[in-house]
C-alpha cells in the first residue's frame, strides 16, 4: 500500500468518528463545518507528519499542534483517538458536562497541547514553542492550524511579524481557508485576500494547495523553508461532503442529520466521498 | 549576590525602579536559575533592560509595539520549560493583553511574570490613555493572578527575587520611576502573601500600598497622631492577591481603616480588604482613598497625587474629617 493510500484510509477513519462524535451531539449540534473542512489537514498531519507518542506524550522533542482555530475539535479529538492518545469512551465525553474532553482543555497528556477557543491566540503561543527548540536546540516542529476567519485578529498579525523576524523555520502555520465565516463569505465579512501574497510580503515562504487533497498537503507540509516560517493556506470547503450543510455558513454549528450521516458514509464505502 | 543594607537601600531609591529591576534584580535571578528570560515590546531602552541585554543577550527578546503576541509568546516559551519576565507599561501590559494574560497566564497557570511600570498615575502628563488605575481589578479577577505592588526599591528587588521562586504568574506594578521614597532603612524578611505592619498603633490603621503612598501613609499616620492624639497603625500590603486574609482577622479592634492606594477606588486594595471583612461578624468602618471615577485635571503624577487627595496632608485631613463626622 502506497503511503497515499494509507493516508486516504487513515482520513476516513477521521471522518467516520467525527461523523458519530456529531451525530452523537444530536439536537444540541457541535461544530460541523469548520470540523469537516480539515479532515484531510488532520489525516496527514496525525497520520504521517507528527512527530509524537501516546506512549511517551511528554516527550520534550515532541512536534507541537496548536489547534488555534479550534472548531475542529471533531477531527482533531478523532484523530487523537486513532493515534492511541484517548480511547473510544473518552471521546464521546466531548459533550458531556464534567467529560475529560468538555470545554477545548489543554492537556498534553492526551495530546492536547493548547486549550483554544479565545481566537487570535495559538500563533503567538507557537512562536515561543518554536523560539524554545531553537534555544534548546531541539529538532521538533511547530504546526499551528489557523482558520480563515481568526486571520481577521489583529494579533495574529502580530504574530506573522514575529515568526518571520525571528527566521521561525521550524514552524509551519496552516490556514485552513473555507471563505466563511460566522456571519457568511469572509470577503462579504472581512477579507483576508490576497492572503498569499500577504504572508509573502510579511517575510514567510507561501504554499498553496487543496485542503482536501492529501498528496497535495503532504508536499506542502514536508517543505522545509530556510530561515523562514511556512505558511500553508489549504483552500477547503466548509462542511465538506455533508449534503445539507456543505459551503453553508450555517454549518459553523449545526447538528447531523441520519440522511447526511448514512450518505456521508456510504460515499466512503463507493469511494465518491466529497462528489456532493 | 544582592546585598541588602542601608547603603544600598539608598542607593536603589536615587538608581530609581527600573534598574533596579534590569541591573540589580534580574542579573540576579538570571545567574542563579537556568532558563529564566526577559521579554519586552519595544521598551528595552525606557525599562533601563538594554544595559542588563547587552551583558545576557541570549535571555532577551523584543517584541516591538505588539504586546498581546508578547504575551502569546510568553505562554509558549512557558509551556516549553522557562520562567518568563516581560514588561512594558502597565496600562499596555493589563488593559490591552486582558485576555491573553487571563487565558494564557490565568486559565493555563504559567509561569510568567508580568511587569507593568509606569502604573496609576505615573503618565499623567501624557493623557488619560496612559493612566493605569484599574489595573489591579483586571488582574485581581484573573484566576491563579498574584499581584504586587511595592512600597519602595528595595521590596522591588525582593519582589523580583521571591516571584522568581514561586511557578504562579504574576502582575508586578510599579508607580513612578524616580525620586522612589525609602520605607525600609533597615533590612527585613519579605513574605509573598504577608502584610507588613510598619507603625504600631490601635485605633486606626491606614492600609497603603505602592511608591510614595506607603511613605505618604507614615508621614499621614503622625499628623492625625499629633492632631488628635488617637492612635494609628500603618501596614504595607506588597501582595494585593493573595490578600493577608491572617492579618486581617486580627483587625476587629480598630475602629476605621482607611485604605491607600494609587489605584482605582473599584477593585483594588480597599476592594480585598471589604470583600473580606464584609464577611466577618465584626469589622472595622473602612474608607477607600485612591482615585475617585471622575473628570480628571492631568498633570504629572504629584501634581495628580495631590489632586486626588493622596498626599500626607489630604490623608490626614480625610480622616480627621471622618473621625469629626463619626462624633
Amino acid at each position: 500500500m502506497t503511503e497515499l493510500e494509507e493516508l486516504e484510509i487513515f482520513s476516513n477513519k477521521i471522518r467516520k468518528t467525527a461523523l458519530d462524535m456529531a451525530l452523537s451531539s444530536g439536537k444540541e449540534g457541535c461544530h460541523i463545518g469548520g470540523g469537516f473542512s480539515c479532515i484531510e489537514i488532520f489525516a496527514v498531519l496525525y497520520g504521517k507528519i507528527l512527530n509524537i507518542n501516546a506512549q511517551d506524550p511528554l516527550n520534550e522533542n515532541r512536534d507541537r499542534f496548536i489547534p488555534s482555530k479550534t472548531h475542529c475539535i471533531l477531527p482533531h479529538f478523532a484523530s487523537l483517538m486513532h493515534r492511541g492518545f484517548i480511547s473510544a469512551q473518552e471521546i464521546n465525553s466531548f459533550h458531556e458536562n464534567g467529560g475529560l474532553l468538555a470545554g477545548h482543555p489543554e492537556n498534553p497528556q492526551i495530546g492536547l497541547e493548547f486549550s483554544g477557543g479565545s481566537l487570535g491566540m495559538g500563533l503567538s503561543l507557537g512562536i515561543g514553542m518554536a523560539l524554545a527548540a531553537k534555544k534548546k536546540k531541539l529538532s521538533y516542529k511547530t504546526y499551528v492550524l489557523l482558520g480563515d476567519g481568526e486571520c481577521n485578529e489583529g494579533s495574529v498579525w502580530e504574530a506573522f511579524m514575529a515568526a518571520a523576524q525571528f527566521k521561525l523555520d521550524n514552524l509551519v502555520a496552516i490556514i485552513d481557508y473555507n471563505n466563511m465565516q460566522f456571519d457568511g463569505n469572509n470577503d462579504n465579512v472581512m477579507s483576508i485576500s490576497p492572503i498569499e501574497k500577504k504572508l509573502e510580503a510579511f517575510g514567510w515562504e507561501v504554499i498553496s494547495c487543496s485542503g482536501h487533497n492529501i498528496n497535495e498537503l503532504l508536499h506542502a507540509l514536508k517543505k522545509e523553508p530556510h530561515n523562514k516560517p511556512l505558511a500553508i493556506i489549504a483552500h477547503t470547503i466548509k462542511a465538506h461532503g455533508i449534503p445539507s450543510l456543505e459551503n453553508k455558513a450555517e454549518s459553523h454549528h449545526a447538528s447531523l442529520s441520519q440522511e447526511d450521516y448514512n450518505f456521508v458514509i456510504n460515499a466512503m464505502k463507493e469511494g465518491i466521498y466529497g462528489r456532493v | 549576590m544582592v546585598e541588602f543594607n542601608t547603603q544600598n537601600f539608598r542607593m536603589w531609591s536615587i538608581m530609581g525602579v527600573n534598574p533596579c529591576i534590569w541591573s540589580i534584580a534580574f542579573p540576579e535571578i538570571i545567574t542563579k536559575k537556568e532558563n529564566v528570560l526577559a521579554l519586552t515590546a519595544d521598551l528595552a531602552r525606557y525599562s533601563g533592560m538594554m544595559r542588563t541585554q547587552s551583558k545576557y543577550p541570549n535571555c532577551f527578546y523584543n517584541f516591538g509595539i505588539a504586546e498581546q503576541n508578547m504575551v502569546g509568546v510568553a505562554a509558549g516559551l512557558a509551556m516549553s520549560g522557562y520562567q518568563i519576565f516581560m514588561t512594558t507599561y502597565a496600562p499596555f501590559m493589563t488593559y490591552r493583553c486582558a485576555d491573553q494574560i487571563r487565558h494564557c497566564l490565568g486559565n493555563m497557570n504559567l509561569n510568567v511574570k508580568a511587569i507593568g511600570s509606569a502604573a496609576g498615575l505615573s503618565a499623567g502628563l501624557s493623557g488619560n490613555a496612559l493612566l493605569a488605575i484599574s489595573d489591579i481589578a483586571l488582574m485581581r479577577s484573573i484566576p491563579n493572578m498574584q499581584i504586587f505592588s511595592p512600597a519602595d526599591c528595595t521590596e522591588a528587588i525582593k519582589i523580583m527575587l521571591e516571584v522568581s521562586k514561586t511557578d504562579n504568574p504574576a502582575y508586578i506594578r510599579f508607580c513612578g520611576s524616580t525620586n522612589i521614597p525609602i520605607v525600609y532603612t533597615q533590612d527585613y524578611d519579605f513574605q509573598i502573601g504577608k502584610a507588613k505592619v510598619l507603625k504600631e498603633g490601635s485605633k486606626i490603621l491606614l492600609a497603603a500600598t505602592g511608591f510614595n503612598l506607603v511613605a505618604n501613609a507614615l508621614k499621614a499616620a503622625k499628623i492625625i497622631e499629633e492632631q488628635t492624639g488617637i492612635s494609628v497603625a500603618v501596614t504595607n500590603f506588597h501582595t494585593i492577591k493573595p490578600i493577608d486574609k491572617d492579618y486581617l482577622k486580627t483587625l476587629s479592634n480598630f475602629e476605621l481603616i482607611v485604605s491607600i492606594e494609587e489605584h482605582s477606588i473599584i477593585g483594588g486594595l480597599g476592594s480585598a480588604i471589604a470583600e473580606f471583612g464584609i464577611q466577618q461578624k465584626s469589622f472595622p468602618k473602612q474608607i477607600f482613598m485612591g482615585v475617585e471615577e471622575k473628570e480628571h485635571i492631568l498633570g504629572k503624577r504629584d501634581f495628580m497625587l495631590k489632586e486626588c487627595g493622596l498626599t500626607p496632608e489630604k490623608i490626614a485631613d480625610r480622616v480627621i474629617k471622618e473621625l469629626e463626622n463619626d462624633k
